[in-house]
């Protein structure tokens, strides 16, 4: 098979779940897809070697790749501004009125506030499960940490996910 | 709207990236030369210029007014 057909199989395959960990590292979905590209770009040098590999021994190695890049000195100084910026942002007019359609928009937005200001490392989980389409075992294969640390995390996550909708609900309602 | 339709609706909106894109940084990724690492090369020469541009500024002995 083609070399470049073969490499795009591995860059639809993964390209998700590494632009959603940088997202979740970055909060910054465009940076994030700057460094996305930077990662298969090593992937792409090194495909030979890289192809020979099992289905969770590459995402294995894209997200050493991975990790490694995102804690780059100059990488890591972008990435800490843009995540600034990003908290930085107008939270959410959680007060507005009511259609379906509005309320539905106005707890998405209460979900990604929220998202915003969890720790960084319940963001990056649960965003390769939410956004990346990874299972616990493949977020603990892409993070290098144990399946039940991730599930902790989700656990963590999900719970102040919850009650921020839960309290958005409540001033709904009153 | 429950905790997963929310987080659903979040990554499609927030994060995902939009495949015209992701077709375009795929092109450049294949169209790379491979072996030249581009980010190397850059610091490479961003670090001579600098180091050429100090190694000709005038040796001056500064003095206070």
């Amino acid at each position: 098979m083609d070399r470049g057909v073969e490499f795009r199989k591995l860059y639809d395959g993964h390209r998700a779940a590494v632009h959603a960990y940088f997202t979740g590292r970055t909060g910054d979905r465009w940076l994030a897809a700057d460094l996305m590209q930077e990662t298969f770009l090593r992937a792409w040098r090194r495909f030979p070697e890289l192809s020979g590999l099992t289905d969770d021994g590459q995402r294995a190695w894209i997200f050493t790749v991975a990790r490694n890049l995102s804690i780059d000195e100059h990488r890591q100084a972008r990435t800490r501004a843009a995540t600034h910026a990003a908290l930085r942002a107008e939270p959410a007019d959680v007060a507005a009125p009511a259609s379906t359609s509005v309320i539905a928009a106005e707890r998405v937005a209460v979900v990604a506030e929220t998202i915003k200001r969890l720790p960084e490392q319940q963001r990056v989980t649960l965003t390769l499960a939410a956004a990346g389409g990874l299972t616990g075992a493949e977020i603990a294969t892409a993070l290098g940490i144990p399946a039940g640390t991730v599930r902790y995390r989700l656990s963590l996550a999900r719970r102040t996910l919850a009650e921020a909708l839960s309290s958005y609900d409540d001033v709904e309602q009153s | 709207m429950n905790l997963d339709d929310a987080l659903q609706a979040w990554a499609t909106q927030e994060v995902a990236l939009p495949a015209p894109v992701a077709d375009d940084l795929f092109r450049e990724i294949v169209a790379s030369p491979a072996g030249l690492d581009t980010r190397w090369w850059n610091r490479f020469s961003g670090q001579l210029v600098a180091n050429v541009v100090a190694s000709t500024r005038p040796r001056v002995p500064v003095t206070g007014p």
